[in-house]
């Protein structure tokens, strides 16, 4: 009875491995080397991590940050303390979005650096993109955003500049407020919020037809003060949400794949970042060909310019 | 040898097969049993005979497999008890058990029982050095000291696990 295992069933077998175990792997003979290192394999083993993603949880205390994995359960149990590599002007860095287990950031917060980082912290693996040197074609104050997606047509991750009008009642009047852009339910989404001004608030536009100033609607907005102004910050794949903690119903309608408001410790809750899904990925995703452009992908988030 | 899987005697209606392990015994399974293997199900469809002599399969491993095909064609489990099943089926198998199973289920293409063999085998080597995985692949080395030391240094902290075991 043969007992030679074909390359399918390795396959098979090293496919629901954790990326630690893989990378071990690597060395145990070349052929499995060029296996586990395979485009193909990268992408296909990616389908099965994510099917079991952990979450990704930031904080920010005075200036320094910390990144925690989490198991996805209702009891957010521990995973793993990730090393933070990098060091920022800002007191922190933005995270620009999370795809396919890769976290952009950037070093944006109130000095616009333009240090973008590609990170993939379960492989200690990053890359520092080149600079960019945006034209703005209109004139005024102006809050940037960036944008990061997997782009399927090149196959390559990409770091978006654009520019994007605001709706018309909030030119000139909202410079106080945070802002995102971000893609929700398939629409650009534009999410205010301000947690010290006379009235704290959270509001999200959503522009109906893309490029539209018109278009920008009013989805929905509360008062902090109905939630305790504890913030949680959502982010998913390209898709960055923002609800309030214990904000019941709204919860349920931002965070249509989590199960509701995390329990966490009161004290620090606001200063958490929750982003989902890092997925564990392979270390050679990383090697990407990095390309920044202008051109607009309908999956990332675009420098937004008051007119 | 003629060993049966059904709990109560066969009824007449119930149509069922012959299926001879290499070491020559033979196992006798519904029909509803068999069919979930995609190759039985074609063997069966292409000729009328009753007895399918597999040439690689051993009769332990084979047992093991109409085992779970006869208690995945069982209507009367809940979808819950067959996934529990599945648990039971693999826990406490030695590695190398498993890799006589899953290649059973490939041979047999039964899809579902070879992912859960692969995540068993994969559970068990999570935390196993890479020469413990060389032994039990029957992989040899091929890459120079040199080579192996440079693949090591590149994720150094994929090994700095003290708790990599060796058997």
């Amino acid at each position: 009875m043969a007992d030679y295992l074909c390359e399918g069933i390795i396959i098979n077998i090293l496919h629901r491995l954790p990326v630690k175990t893989l990378l071990r792997c690597t060395s145990v003979c070349k052929s499995w080397y060029s296996l586990i290192t395979a485009p193909e394999f990268i992408s296909s083993h990616l389908k099965f991590a994510a099917a079991s993603p952990f979450l990704l949880l930031r904080r920010c205390i005075r200036n320094s940050e910390g990144y925690d994995l989490f198991s996805d359960d209702e009891l957010l149990t521990p995973h793993a303390k990730l090393e933070f590599p990098f060091r920022s002007i800002n007191s922190f860095l933005t995270i620009v979005g999370s795809c396919n287990g890769v976290l952009c950031l950037s070093d944006d917060r109130v000095y616009y650096m333009h240090t973008i980082i590609l990170w993939n912290p379960c492989v200690k693996k990053s890359i520092i993109l080149p600079k960019p040197n945006p034209i703005y074609n209109s004139y005024g104050t102006f809050a940037q955003s960036l944008g990061f997606g997997f782009d399927p047509v090149s196959s390559d991750y990409k770091v978006v500049f654009g520019e994007m009008p605001l709706p018309v009642s909030l030119v000139n009047n909202d410079l106080m407020r945070s802002k995102d852009l971000v893609v929700y339910m398939e629409s650009l989404a534009l999410i205010l919020w301000n947690m010290n001004g006379a009235e704290p608030c959270f509001c999200v536009w959503v522009m109906k037809e893309y490029g539209v100033q018109e278009s920008w609607i009013k989805h929905f907005s509360f008062d902090f003060h109905d939630f305790g102004g504890r913030i949680l910050e959502f982010m998913a794949r390209d898709l960055t949400i923002i609800g309030a903690y214990s904000c019941g119903e709204l919860c349920g309608e931002f965070d249509s794949y989590r199960r509701g408001p995390y329990a966490s410790d009161s004290a620090t809750c606001k200063n958490y970042q929750l982003c989902t899904p890092v997925i564990v990925i392979l270390s050679v995703a990383v090697e990407v060909i990095m390309s920044i452009t202008r051109k607009e992908i309908a999956s990332v988030a675009m420098e937004v310019t008051l007119k | 040898m003629v060993t049966t899987d059904e709990k109560g005697p066969l009824t007449a209606k119930k149509k069922s097969v012959i299926i001879r392990s290499c070491d020559g015994d033979e196992f006798l399974v519904s029909e509803s049993a068999a069919v979930l293997s995609t190759s039985l199900k074609k063997i069966l469809e292409e000729k009328e005979d009753r007895l399918i002599h597999l040439s690689d399969i051993d009769n332990k491993t084979l047992a093991m497999v109409i085992a779970y095909l006869s208690t995945h064609a069982d209507d009367g489990l809940s979808d819950d008890l067959k996934r529990s099943f599945d648990q039971e089926f693999v826990s406490g198998k030695e590695f190398d058990v498993l890799k006589y199973l899953v290649l059973a289920t490939d041979t047999l293409q039964v899809t579902c029982l070879c992912y859960t063999v692969a995540k068993k085998m994969a559970d068990i080597m999570k935390n196993k050095l890479v020469e413990w995985v060389r032994r039990e692949f029957d992989i040899q080395n091929d890459y120079t000291p040199e080579a192996e030391a440079e693949i090591r240094r590149l994720d150094a902290w994929a090994w700095d696990d003290r708790q990599l075991e060796d058997d």
